[in-house]
């Protein structure tokens, strides 16, 4: 499943329910193979310096990716796809774990079910840093340096300043 | 904290719009990519460019709303707005994403993040 960069010329030729993740404006094109007989899915993005992130599932059976605005998860042995969203600020971290994907933006973070259904959402008070799992909490490391943790289970929510 | 009149950001902000963040390569990429795009625009720091910035976050609490981009939280409102900015090498816009506390629209908005588009 790899990410092969493009031109537009190529790009536009796949169809356009095939063209996953497209942006208004966009300066790079690329394509993913899922093989002779799923074929192949198009992206296009803005950001000239950042490239998609691609990450399979824990299982296996979900590929998500995401790049500038736009979200999309797709399962490698049907094809079929499980999401498309678009997000209101750039994509900043994919974090893949056994029963769920945290998906980090600018403005959000986003926890997803297995299937693609979303388990939880919040706003963001600041621009993340960095998103891990810390025990069984999510902990969110902001640019201003106050930190979150979340309870994924439960949506727990608590907010601390670093010293 | 910088205040104009009508709008705030917190100045870990300008670190990210001016490509001053490294904290983890992904972060570093998407600073260095607004850097770029910024100057793109005719945006650069060491010429005014944290006032140009400023002076379009003001603009822009008057820009065309991009409608699909707003959304209702606990903490309130986040809403974008787009500002035509063109700099001498290219044309574009910049995407102003503000928050205003508990839903208030009479309340000073915070500058939460911007996106900028460059034009073909």
């Amino acid at each position: 499943m790899k990410l092969q960069i493009v031109e537009e010329s190529e790009f536009n030729k796949i169809e356009g329910v095939r063209q996953v993740i497209v942006h208004d404006y966009s300066h790079k094109f690329a394509t993913i193979d899922f093989g002779d007989i799923l074929g192949r899915y198009g992206l296009s993005w803005r950001s000239t310096l950042v490239d998609p992130i691609v990450e399979f599932s824990t299982a296996q059976n979900t590929l998500w990716i995401g790049v500038d605005r736009q979200l999309a998860a797709i399962c490698p042995q049907s094809g079929r796809l499980r999401l498309i969203m678009p997000l209101t600020s750039n994509i900043l971290q994919l974090l893949i774990l056994d029963t769920l994907t945290v998906v980090l933006s600018e403005n959000e973070v986003l926890i997803f079910n297995p299937n693609g259904s979303i388990r939880y959402s919040k706003s963001l008070p600041d621009i993340p840093e960095e998103i891990s799992i810390i025990g069984t909490d999510l902990v969110i490391n902001l640019l201003s340096g106050d930190s979150l943790t979340i309870n994924p289970q439960t949506g727990a929510f608590k907010q601390s300043a670093l010293a | 904290m910088s205040e104009g009149a009508d709008v705030t950001i917190k100045e870990s902000k300008f670190d990210y719009f001016f490509g001053r963040v490294t904290s983890n390569p992904r972060n570093a990429q998407r600073s260095l990519d607004n850097l770029e795009s910024l100057q793109k625009l005719g945006i650069d720091e060491a010429y005014g460019g944290r006032e140009r910035l400023m002076q379009i976050f003001h603009e822009g609490l008057n820009a065309h709303e991009i409608i699909e981009d707003r959304k209702i939280s606990e903490q309130g409102l986040n809403i974008s707005r787009k500002v035509e900015v063109s700099g001498e090498e290219q044309a574009g816009a910049i995407i102003v994403r503000y928050f205003y506390p508990d839903g208030n629209l009479s309340a000073t908005p915070q500058v939460i993040s911007i996106v900028a588009l460059i034009y073909k």
